[in-house]
């Protein structure tokens, strides 16, 4: 008996020993805290919960259970209780308690800093920081200088490299007013002990030529110099930390580049010769395709119709009806974009015609709508739902009309829809007071995701779209049209997308661009970027059941 | 005795057999198994970078560490999506201008625009 037993020990020792730890990592829920700043009456007050949110909603595509929390609520021994602990360092010299510090240099779990106030961390000798852990912290490092209309463009640590791409950060000067809009500061460390620390990634001053780590590691400890959530895009460093979440949570997650494809603002005025190209293209070609669906068009001052106004229901808009049951038998899927994707007879950003205008959030004011509730907008949802499904459609997902809805518009959507298909504004209250020169003023902040979001700080499953859509300046015939971005724009977002080790080239393309009048190269583009994506290693699937 | 060594000695065959057909599948696309990042201290940087400033002078145990000095330059941060890129990528325009949709009503009063 003691034979069977020591060799069932045996067997199990080695075999659970035999199995990367990794793995044991992936199926195991990680309790994550991330602790933000929050200085109280300061223009900044709520830029820490802001990226806490954005840094929130990446922890989601991870088996993830996750806190967010004021750093100065901290008390002494919370992070035990945490696989992970994250830490946006977003407000130079904010006060920290000390029994933070002293967790952070007794932690044996992941601790992950980003930017200001490591130094109290590393120039306290108390924490024995560098010794410990190989790092050394010297200072800060930011624009060299003043931009002025003679120099608008001074030095600073703007390119990333990260898997032979380099990744510029944003950066615009407006001379005539003289605002700076970057964010150039970063923490400049050191590897003083090779044996205990590595620069994992890099960060060059483009006109200096010098390099300074951008990412750090010591054992359980990680430092980025600053945080990659302010002034994002598809080529930004951005990308950096949605991989390095991977490495940091050990998600053993397997390579896997899947692309998605989704033609945009379809409604009962889209051509049907148009949809039926791309259908039979893509059909042709063995790709599957979402429809994103507006179920009612209406345009309340006749903006389109020689100052009559027009609306047509689904029941009514038979080429609709006609291209989607076209697409539904060529690996069409149907999602819902918006109910009417206009507000009111109100032009809201441009003129109150469907595809054109916010439907749950009044742009032109930069605030809710007057009516807005969740209850109010789940009638909306509602009605689009029933107008989709009584003419025998069932939509997959949501997607908000510009990829925003209101704080309270939101919670209306994931009791109706399982998963949303887009990216997404995230708000610092449900209430959002975005006047920006107000102390404890609100964030209001757009992300997009390079995969997949189980779900989201407002509960939402989220397919991504992460590399845009194809824009024509055609400026003489529609003013509102008067934007350039390529087919190759769309690619060379896609090949940093590959960066993402589990990363999606997602994009979407509007039907419109096919008509014949406009002179646009739409058809020629569209194959140009699906053969494009396939060309870089990426692999389409269905949206509706992708996982 | 025999068996039940045989069956341990079985056990640890098969785990090593594991171990090393995970060890021979392609690493992941991890910045952490590039070769230049698993040198002894990673990647190279220039030596001895310039900081903004002075350092401060070191505290000793318990003393108030002087945070180091700010780039003088303000500006202006925004958590998220640049309004270049919400802009030009993302925002996106639902209808082309036209001039006179309602010709494509139906006798029936259905809506068809081929």
């Amino acid at each position: 008996m003691k034979r069977i037993l020591f060799v069932i020990t045996l067997v199990a020792a080695v075999l659970f020993g035999g199995v990367p730890k990794l793995a044991e990592a992936q199926i195991t829920t990680a309790n994550v805290l991330v602790l933000y700043d929050a200085p109280p009456n300061d223009q900044y007050t709520k830029l820490g919960l802001a990226y806490a949110i954005m840094l929130r909603n990446l922890l989601g595509h991870f088996n993830t259970k996750v806190d967010l929390a004021p750093v100065n609520s901290y008390v002494a021994g919370k992070m035990s209780a945490y696989t992970a602990t994250f830490y946006v360092g977003s407000y130079y010299a904010n006060p920290i308690p000390p029994a933070f510090f002293a967790d952070v240099a007794a932690s044996t779990k992941t601790v992950v800093w980003f930017k200001y106030n490591i130094w109290s961390l590393a120039w306290d000798p108390t924490y024995n920081f560098t010794p410990r852990t190989g790092i050394s912290f010297s200072g800060l490092r930011g624009l060299s200088t003043t931009p002025s209309s003679s120099n608008p463009t001074p030095d600073f640590f703007n390119t990333i490299a990260y898997k032979n791409m380099n990744m510029v950060k944003y950066y615009a000067f407006d001379a005539a007013s003289g605002t700076v809009s970057a964010d150039p500061d970063i923490g400049v460390t050191a590897i003083a002990d090779p044996t205990k620390a590595s620069t994992l990634v890099t960060i060059k001053d483009s006109q200096t030529s010098e390099v300074a780590p951008y990412v750090v590691r010591s054992g359980n400890f990680w430092y980025f110099a600053d945080i990659p959530l302010s002034y994002i895009g598809p080529r930004d460093r951005y990308l950096v930390i949605c991989d390095m979440l991977h490495d940091i949570l050990q998600s053993n997650a397997p390579v896997q580049h899947r692309a998605l494809v989704r033609l945009e603002d379809v409604n009962a005025t889209t051509t049907v010769s148009s949809m039926k190209s791309l259908t039979d293209y893509l059909f042709s070609v063995k790709r599957p395709f979402s429809i994103a669906t507006i179920p009612v068009y209406t345009d309340p001052l006749g903006a389109y119709n020689g100052g009559v106004p027009q609306t047509i229901r689904l029941a009514q808009a038979t080429g609709l009806k006609q291209s989607l049951n076209y697409a539904l038998a060529r690996g069409g899927k149907i999602l819902m974009h918006g109910y009417t994707h206009q507000y009111n007879a109100t032009p809201n950003r441009e003129n109150a015609v469907s595809g054109n205008d916010y439907e749950f959030w009044y742009a032109t004011g930069n605030r809710p709508v007057d009516e807005d509730s969740t209850q109010w907008a789940s009638a909306r949802l509602t009605s689009g739902l029933l107008e989709l499904t009584s003419s025998g459609y069932r939509p997959f997902a949501w997607e908000a009309p510009h990829y925003q809805s209101s704080p309270l518009a939101m919670k209306a959507v994931p009791p109706l829809f399982t998963k949303t298909y887009q990216r997404v504004v995230y708000y610092t209250s449900d209430s959002p007071n975005l006047n920006s020169t107000a102390p404890n003023h609100d964030f209001s902040v757009g992300q997009f995701f390079p995969y997949i979001i189980k779900s989201d700080y407002y509960g939402q499953f989220i397919i991504p779209e992460n590399l845009g859509n194809v824009e024509y300046n055609i400026c003489a015939i529609d003013p509102f049209s008067c934007l350039t971005y390529t087919a190759q724009d769309i690619l060379t977002n896609a090949r940093y997308a590959l960066t993402i080790r589990d990363g999606f080239a997602s994009f979407f393309f509007h039907p419109f661009w096919l008509e014949s009048g406009l002179g646009t190269p739409g058809l020629a583009d569209f194959k140009t970027i699906m053969t494009g994506i396939t060309g870089l290693g990426f692999t389409f699937v269905d949206p509706s059941t992708v996982q | 005795m025999k068996s039940a060594h045989l069956m341990a000695a079985a056990a640890l065959a098969a785990a090593c057999c594991w171990s090393g057909a995970a060890l021979a599948q392609p690493p992941a696309a991890s910045v952490m198994s590039d070769p230049s990042v698993s040198r002894p201290g990673g990647l190279a940087v220039t030596p001895n970078l310039q900081i903004f400033g002075r350092k401060p002078s070191p505290v000793s145990k318990g003393g108030k560490v002087t945070p180091p000095e700010r780039p003088p330059v303000v500006t202006s941060i925004s958590p998220g999506v640049s309004e270049a890129e919400t802009a030009s990528a993302e925002r996106g325009h639902g209808a082309i201008a036209n001039t006179h949709l309602g010709k494509f009503y139906r006798a029936d009063g259905t809506f068809l625009r081929q």
